[in-house]
C-alpha cells in the first residue's frame, strides 16, 4: 500500500508539544541522585564486611597458632632456627614434617579474611569520592 | 562530526555521561510528543518522559551491540506510558485493548486517495488535526505521528509496539479513513 504525500504534508502541520525546559535537568539530577544513594549502599556494606573481616581475622589468627602449637608446627619453624645445619642434612624428611604439620585449615580461614578485607577497604575507598562528589554539571 | 545513536550508546555504556546527555537532548522532544499521544496531561507526560529516559541510562549496559536505539527507547517510552496508566486506572485497559481486530473495508483498500487540497487552506488545520487524532486509539495515533511526524517505517513501528507489520499497516490506513471522515463531517 502506498500512501500520497498529501498525509506527509498533513501531519508536517501538526502543533507538536513543546517540551517542558525542566524535563532534562530533573532527568540528570535523578540520575545522579541514584549513583549516590548507589554509592552509599555500596559503601556502608564495603565497611561492614571490612569489619566483619577483622573481627573474624582475630578468631582465625587463634585458631592459627593453637593449631600450629598442636601439629608441632611451631616447634619444626623453632629447630629450623636453632639447629638449620642438620635440618638441611635431612632437608626431604624435614619438608615432609612441615607439610604434614602446616595448619592448613586456620591458614586458610585468615588468608580469606585478609584477602576479603583488602578488597573490601580498596572497593570502599573507590566509593567515598562518588558518594561526596557534586552533581554533574 | 556528528555521532550515530550507536556510537553514542556504546560511549554511555563505558560512563561517558555527555554520550547519553547528547541522546536525550536527540529524543526528548519526540519522545515526549509521542508519550503525549497515550497520556494527556501535562504533569503525567513530564513524569513518564523522565521515567523514560532514567529507564534507558539504568539499562544502558544491557543494550545489545547492535541494535538500532530508536526502538528500544521508544519501546520503553511506550510500556512506561501504558504501566502509567494501568497504576493510575485513569483509563479502562480493556479500552486500549479495543482495536477491532476484524478486517473490514478499509483492509481491502489498496491505495488511499489523496486529501483534497483545499484542507490545507483551512485556517485551523493544525487545531483540527489535533481533534481528528484525538478520536482514534492511542496506538492508532501513536502510529500516525511515529511514521507521518517522525519519519519511522512500518518495520520500527511494529518493532515499537510490538504487532506485527500487517497489522500496523492496517491500522494506519483505517486511521486514515477516520481522519478523512472527520473531515468530511466537519465540511457539512
Amino acid at each position: 500500500m502506498t500512501t500520497d504525500p498529501s498525509y506527509k504534508k498533513l501531519f508536517d502541520m501538526i502543533e507538536t508539544e513543546q517540551v517542558p525546559t525542566h524535563i532534562f535537568d530533573a532527568v540528570v539530577s535523578r540520575i545522579h541522585h541514584y549513583r549516590t544513594i548507589r554509592a552509599r549502599i555500596y559503601l556502608t556494606a564495603h565497611i561492614a564486611l571490612v569489619a566483619v573481616t577483622i573481627a573474624s581475622l582475630i578468631p582465625a589468627i587463634q585458631y592459627v597458632t593453637i593449631e600450629a602449637t598442636h601439629s608441632g608446627f611451631m616447634q619444626y619453624i623453632s629447630l629450623l632456627v636453632s639447629d638449620s645445619s642438620s635440618i638441611i642434612s635431612n632437608w626431604k624428611d624435614f619438608s615432609l614434617l612441615i607439610a604434614e604439620s602446616l595448619p592448613i585449615l586456620g591458614s586458610i580461614a585468615c588468608i580469606t579474611a585478609l584477602f576479603i578485607c583488602t578488597n573490601s577497604i580498596y572497593r570502599s575507598l573507590k566509593y567515598i569520592p562518588k558518594v561526596t562528589i557534586k552533581r554533574y554539571a | 562530526m556528528i555521532q550515530t545513536d550507536e556510537e553514542l550508546v556504546l560511549l554511555s555504556k563505558q560512563g561517558d555521561d555527555s554520550s547519553f546527555q547528547e541522546l536525550m537532548r536527540r529524543y526528548l522532544e519526540p519522545i515526549y510528543n509521542f508519550i503525549r499521544q497515550y497520556i494527556k496531561t501535562e504533569a503525567d507526560s513530564d513524569d513518564v518522559t523522565q521515567d523514560t529516559f532514567f529507564k534507558a541510562w539504568k539499562y544502558i549496559k544491557k543494550f545489545k551491540d547492535g541494535n538500532a536505539f530508536k526502538p528500544w527507547l521508544y519501546t520503553i517510552a511506550k510500556n512506561t506510558a501504558l504501566d502509567h496508566i494501568k497504576k493510575k486506572k485513569a483509563v479502562h485497559f480493556s479500552d486500549l485493548d479495543d482495536l477491532g481486530h476484524d478486517v473490514d473495508f478499509a483492509d481491502t483498500i489498496k491505495d488511499l486517495e489523496p486529501l483534497p487540497p483545499e484542507i490545507f487552506e483551512r485556517a485551523e488545520l493544525a487545531k483540527e488535526l489535533n481533534q481528528a487524532l484525538e478520536t482514534l486509539h492511542p496506538d492508532h495515533r501513536a502510529i500516525m505521528i511515529m511514521h507521518y511526524h517522525q519519519d519511522m517505517t512500518f518495520e520500527e513501528i511494529s518493532e515499537i509496539i510490538n504487532t506485527p507489520m500487517n497489522t500496523v499497516k492496517s491500522w494506519h490506513r483505517r486511521s486514515i479513513i477516520k481522519i478523512r471522515k472527520y473531515w468530511n463531517k466537519k465540511k457539512r
